[in-house]
């Protein structure tokens, strides 16, 4: 079976930085793939590549098998794929339920049409609704995303990400700024998501990292060191080295 | 139509080109160091032309009113900056925009105010009042010769200082690339008020060279500001080097369009029908070639990628 | 309870309705003035306020709906039924390829393009001879509506009270549909509206047409009221008064276009009583607004008493 995600030889310098140098990786259907590596590696950049927003200098990006690394960001989203962000990237003058209902309504067949009457937008109430009930946001949804706290902020990106019922999630430190009860439940929510899509994970959670990940990248200064399952990569004597050279941290063993 | 014509347009077209790269090369930096959309620009330009012809009346001296108009463009180039626009960098360009149409206004109508809205004229300095023989069959006045000597001159200096000195290699480095210049690591006020007093200078310069062979009088500052946007934007936001192929791109456009399309328009249409025409499609040509490099390199020739 | 949105407005209206009970023709005129810039502002707080594209030609469509009346004219044509919508057609047609272009690009880029592309029309009118060059156009008399004459000012001025409370609320109805909605969206943020999977540029195209096209309709009316389409209605300064008058009504406001008109368009007169150099108090004044202004006399209207606009 062909993965869903297959990026080979991704380049990417900004002046004479190399941020990615012919990263290579693939993302199974419904599994979760954890992405790690020090601050600076260039994970961020990687994903904003996967999804659009940013143009590989080389490589290519194949997602189910079709060649989408020239697509806008758009086209890709309609393909299934879907991001958050690392810094939250709201509407902070909406409420938190438009910022879903925007993201619902991004998919929805009748996003484009223009006579449909303001009455039309309580269709996207009930979906709306579930995601952010699913997300544990639903008591938050009439005030301006913009006044949200930072777990909170995270919470409403996820929602959002969820509203394309994506086939794959790329997830930018979905955790951070959680406190332990939510960064937990989340866990949670990641773990069942895994039944309806890949998810392509950035995080620095490692506890949450090797709770969740099916199999795992190490990424430093631009290249990825070791790919594998977990238990495979955290004996990796490079990976190691590497953690120890550059951050000081170790996965634990 | 004889080389010698030909070569007279080429000549008019550089010497325009040389005079938007002037204006140019300063908004392209303010906006790039800065993030300003400086629509006010336009002012400098007008008020060297000014205050230089009214010092060439009083004294009779050419460079006294070089020296003078030039010297009251940075003064008040470096007056705004430091005193109203410098809030402005943080907010939006909506803002940038009002205030700076604030401020034409408010320039014209002083220039009004002090000067009457008759108009000034310049005249050359008295060794360049004559014309030249380039070729056999073309007399070319030696002064618009002097005003391309002078702008591939502040080309040179200006390459100059943003290729050879460490403060120009910084500024650069930041026009292009805006999160550099929180990394310029020098005193970040003085580097604005540098860099819009040079782009001040500049534009001040243009309006006094190009005044003896244009009208002086009010408005004069928007007319070429506009073609200096084309400028701007044809050669990619924050690129000095993009703003001077596209000057030279924009003046030859130009004068070739005004000097050929008659003839060209000519070939396949009736006299009283090109006569009606030519003149409006002249003035379209620098805008047509605008909207073609949009649609091949929106970042514009040299600009990047944002 | 009912909005303080639609009571501010509602007393808008009422006090444009009364002008011509009250006033002399002159006032009358001077109402209807304001109300035609005003929607002219409209269509340009629709591209500024919702979609959030800086655009500086604006009277690019103002001029060109202000050309077709004078086309018109000129070829004995005046009814409005048939001036006025091919007006809005012509503009949204020009606005449809001047967006396109301008589009490519955005922020600072996309200011200067406008401005060029409105300057390049402007030059065109300027210099075309079935343009009227730099004369422009005379209207013979002004547009009919089905046939009845709007030759007394007092008809006009109801006419244009009736498009301009028409065009408030289909711009006031469509940013509250789901594409005003995306719009919005993209204004906020684009590149997160881009990742939802709405293309950017086709929503943006979309409110710069229908910016256009409000803008278009006011030209047609402004050469009714002059009877006259000047190359002015063109000009740079005619774009940037465009855009003083969106910000002294309130940004996105969409009803605050009317107030800034009118503050406007009355400062100018009072202050041309006092001085013919009016414009360098005008020029200080419009700095001071932006720089200490808050969000326009809408936001002024609609404050809470904790201070926050709503």
């Amino acid at each position: 079976m062909a993965a869903l995600l297959e990026v080979r030889g991704l380049c990417k310098t900004f002046g004479a930085l190399a941020v990615n140098q012919s990263v290579d990786l693939t993302v199974e259907a419904n599994q979760i793939h954890a992405l790690i590596g020090p601050n600076g590696a260039g994970k961020t950049t990687f994903l904003a590549q996967l999804a659009g927003d940013i143009r590989p200098d080389a490589g290519t990006i194949l997602f189910d098998g079709t060649d989408i690394t020239g697509l806008p960001a758009h086209r890709r989203a309609h393909l299934g794929i879907a991001r958050s962000y690392q810094v939250a990237r709201l509407f902070p003058d909406s409420t938190v339920h438009d910022n879903v209902a925007l993201a619902v309504q991004a998919c929805s067949r009748w996003a484009r049409s223009v006579g449909r009457a303001a009455a039309g937008i309580g269709e996207l109430n009930e979906p709306v609704a579930a995601l952010l009930e699913r997300v544990e946001l639903a008591h938050r949804s009439r005030i301006p995303a913009g006044i949200l706290a930072h777990g909170e902020r995270r919470k409403l990106e996820l929602a959002m990400a969820l509203a394309s019922r994506p086939r794959l999630l790329l997830l930018d430190e979905p955790l951070a700024g959680m406190g332990v009860e939510e960064s937990q439940a989340t866990v949670a929510l990641l773990d069942r998501l895994r039944r309806d899509a890949a998810i392509l994970l950035v995080e620095h959670d490692v506890q949450a990292v090797f709770a969740l990940a099916d199999r795992m990248s190490v990424l430093v200064f631009g290249k990825v060191l070791a790919s594998g399952d977990p238990p495979t990569v955290r004996r990796n004597p490079e990976v190691q080295r590497a953690y120890l050279a550059t951050s000081g941290e170790v996965p634990p063993c | 139509m004889s080389a010698a014509f030909v070569l007279a347009q080429l000549l008019n077209g550089l010497q325009l080109g040389l005079m938007l790269f002037l204006l140019a090369a300063g908004l392209t930096l303010i906006f790039g160091i800065m993030g300003l959309v400086n629509l006010a620009h336009g002012s400098f330009y007008m008020i060297g032309a000014f205050v230089a012809a009214t010092l060439q009346a009083w004294t009779g001296h050419f460079a006294l009113a070089l020296a003078g108009g030039v010297g009251a463009a940075i003064i008040l180039g470096i007056a705004v900056e430091s005193a109203l626009l410098r809030p402005l960098y943080r907010r939006g360009h909506l803002d940038q925009v009002l205030v700076t149409f604030g401020l034409i206004l408010f320039f014209n109508e002083a220039t009004r105010l002090l000067w009457g809205s008759g108009g000034l004229s310049m005249q050359p300095p008295a060794v360049l009042a004559s014309e030249i023989q380039l070729l056999p069959g073309l007399p070319y006045p030696s002064y618009r010769l002097a005003i391309s000597g002078v702008g591939c001159l502040v080309v040179v200096l200006l390459s100059l200082l943003l290729g050879r000195t460490r403060i120009g290699m910084l500024i650069r480095a930041g026009a292009r690339d805006h999160a550099m210049v929180s990394a310029l690591g020098v005193n970040i006020k003085l580097v604005y008020s540098l860099v819009f007093g040079l782009g001040a200078m500049l534009a001040g310069l243009a309006g006094v060279m190009t005044g003896p062979i244009i009208a002086v009088e009010v408005g004069m500052g928007e007319a070429i500001l506009i073609q200096t946007f084309v400028v701007v934007v044809l050669g990619g936001i924050g690129s000095v080097k993009g703003s001077f192929v596209a000057a030279l791109a924009v003046g030859l456009a130009d004068s070739l369009g005004r000097a050929f399309l008659p003839l060209l328009l000519g070939g396949f249409l009736a006299p009283t029908t090109v006569s009606a025409v030519a003149p409006a499609a002249a003035s379209t040509v620098i805008y047509l070639l605008m909207a073609a490099t949009l649609l091949w390199r929106p970042q514009g020739l040299l600009g990047h990628r944002r | 309870m009912i909005p303080r949105r639609l009571v501010v407005i509602g007393l808008i209206f009422a006090v444009l309705a009364a002008v011509p009970l009250y006033g002399a023709d002159y006032y009358t005129g001077l109402a209807t003035k304001i109300m035609i810039f005003g929607l002219a502002a409209l269509g340009l707080d629709a591209l500024v306020g919702i979609g959030g594209m800086i655009s500086f030609g604006h009277a690019a469509f103002f001029g060109i709906g202000a050309y077709v009346a004078g086309l018109f004219g000129k070829s004995g044509i005046d009814e409005g039924l048939i001036v006025w919508p091919t007006a809005i057609a012509v503009a949204a047609l020009f606005g449809a390829v001047i967006g396109s272009l301008s589009l490519r690009t955005r922020g600072a880029a996309f200011i200067m393009i406008t401005l060029a592309f409105a300057q390049m029309l402007f030059f065109i009118a300027a210099s075309l001879p079935a343009l009227g060059t730099s004369d422009g156009i005379g209207l013979p008399h002004r547009n009919s509506l089905a046939g009845h004459s709007l030759g007394r000012a007092v008809d006009f001025h109801y006419v244009v009270l009736l498009l301009l409370a028409g065009a408030l609320a289909l711009t006031d109805f469509l940013a509250r549909t789901p594409f005003g909605r995306a719009v919005d969206g993209i204004r906020q943020n684009e590149p997160r509206m881009g990742a939802l999977g709405y293309n950017p540029t086709i929503y943006q195209l979309a409110c710069f047409i229908f910016g256009a096209a409000v803008t278009g309709l006011a030209g047609a009316l402004v050469a009714n009221l002059s009877l006259f389409a000047a190359p002015d209605n063109l000009h740079w300064m005619t774009s940037g008064t465009l855009l003083v008058i969106v910000i002294l009504g309130g940004v996105g406001s969409l009803f605050g276009s009317v107030l800034g008109a009118a503050v406007l368009i009355v400062l100018e007169e009072v202050l041309a009583e006092v001085t013919d150099h009016w414009m360098m108090i005008l020029g200080p004044v419009l700095i001071a607004v932006v720089l200490f202004g808050g969000n326009g006399l809408a936001g002024f209207l609609l404050r809470r008493p904790h201070g926050r606009t709503s």
